[in-house]
């Protein structure tokens, strides 16, 4: 419905899609990016594109996953674009002692929420993608094969070995959080 | 003997409980609730609070990028004018000088029904090149106001 008051050239309801979807659209690009200006400029990049090109929107696939991959496309290009050797130290935990997260460590919520940022920025650029996507918008493989190009077994793959790498080393959250799930 | 070893070595395996398999996926899904609970809390990450703002100003150029026909509305009124009057002209004059010709030239025993025809005729003859003009000037007018709303 949005969609369709958009192009009929009702574009202040354009800002309902930036306002529900600009948070997943800046985490895919900020995965690609790391950095949060870079990703920022992409993600407006992203929404500007598709706001250009939304006469060519077939509605074949989800809105969703017609923009995550104008964004993943977008933040992509910029990383070819100038070599990424920066991590964002703003954003990233000051603290050092990061990785020796243990159960009897109790982390307040934002530090828990910088902890497991870092968990997945330990991830491929592209395995923090997959993870988002899965995890985040319930996205089915076949979603994530269309928003990266990547086709399915790799996907899979990537999926499991990121899995497996986020278990080990959110290992002291995991084991609180099925704690709590016990309970 | 091969055989019998074998046979020892089947025999001699434990079996775990009956809820081994069961008891192991539920660690695995317990595993894999508590890692979608733990990402769903805290993998999203958020623009800054004057992403929206920044942005709609970008696109409001592109919003404002009216329709702008290439072909003025006032062009069109006098192509349409024109073509009236050319249209009346023909359909007067025309009959006018083929009767004065078909007279003038001794062949007035044409009948009328045939002048009539050969006036009609002209008369298609300019719709069809109008018509055609027309189409012409449309398919320009659209595929250049297209091409500009693109840019």
């Amino acid at each position: 419905l949005r969609i369709k008051e958009v192009l009929d050239g009702k574009s202040s309801s354009f800002t309902f899609l930036v306002d529900e979807y600009k948070n997943m659209v800046f985490t895919v690009c900020f995965r690609i990016l790391r950095h949060r200006e870079d990703a920022e400029d992409a993600a407006q990049n992203s929404f500007i594109k598709a706001y250009n090109n939304l006469h060519s929107f077939s509605g074949k696939s989800k809105f969703s996953t017609w923009l995550y991959t104008i964004a993943y496309r977008t933040a992509i290009s910029s990383s070819t674009l100038k070599k990424i050797d920066t991590v964002d130290e703003d954003y990233l935990l000051e603290t050092a002692d990061d990785s020796s997260f243990s159960a009897s460590k109790k982390l307040e919520a934002k530090d828990q929420q910088i902890f497991v940022q870092k968990a997945i920025e330990e991830l491929p650029e592209i395995d923090g993608v997959l993870i988002s996507l899965f995890y985040l918008d319930d996205c089915s493989i076949h979603e994530i094969t269309e928003i990266t190009s990547l086709n399915e077994s790799n996907v899979k793959v990537r999926l499991f070995r990121a899995r497996k790498q986020l278990k080990l080393n959110l290992r002291g959250m995991l084991n609180e959080e099925m704690e709590v799930l016990k309970e | 003997m091969k055989q019998k070893d074998k046979n020892i070595d089947i025999q001699g395996l434990e079996k775990p409980s009956s809820s081994f398999t069961s008891n192991v996926m539920k660690g695995i899904d317990a595993e894999e609730l508590a890692l979608s609970n733990i990402i769903l809390r805290h993998g999203m990450v958020s623009p800054s609070p004057e992403f929206t703002a920044q942005l709609m100003p970008q696109l409001i150029p592109a919003a404002l990028t009216e329709y702008k026909p290439v072909i003025s509305k006032s062009f069109w009124v006098g192509l349409a004018a024109i073509l009236v009057t050319l249209i009346m002209w023909t359909l007067t004059s025309g009959t006018e000088n083929s009767n004065a010709l078909l007279v003038g030239e001794g062949l007035s025993h044409m009948s009328e029904s045939f002048v009539h025809l050969l006036t009609t005729s002209t008369l298609i003859k300019y719709v069809l090149i109008s018509v055609l003009g027309v189409s012409m000037l449309l398919v320009i007018e659209q595929r250049f106001s297209y091409r500009s709303l693109m840019a």
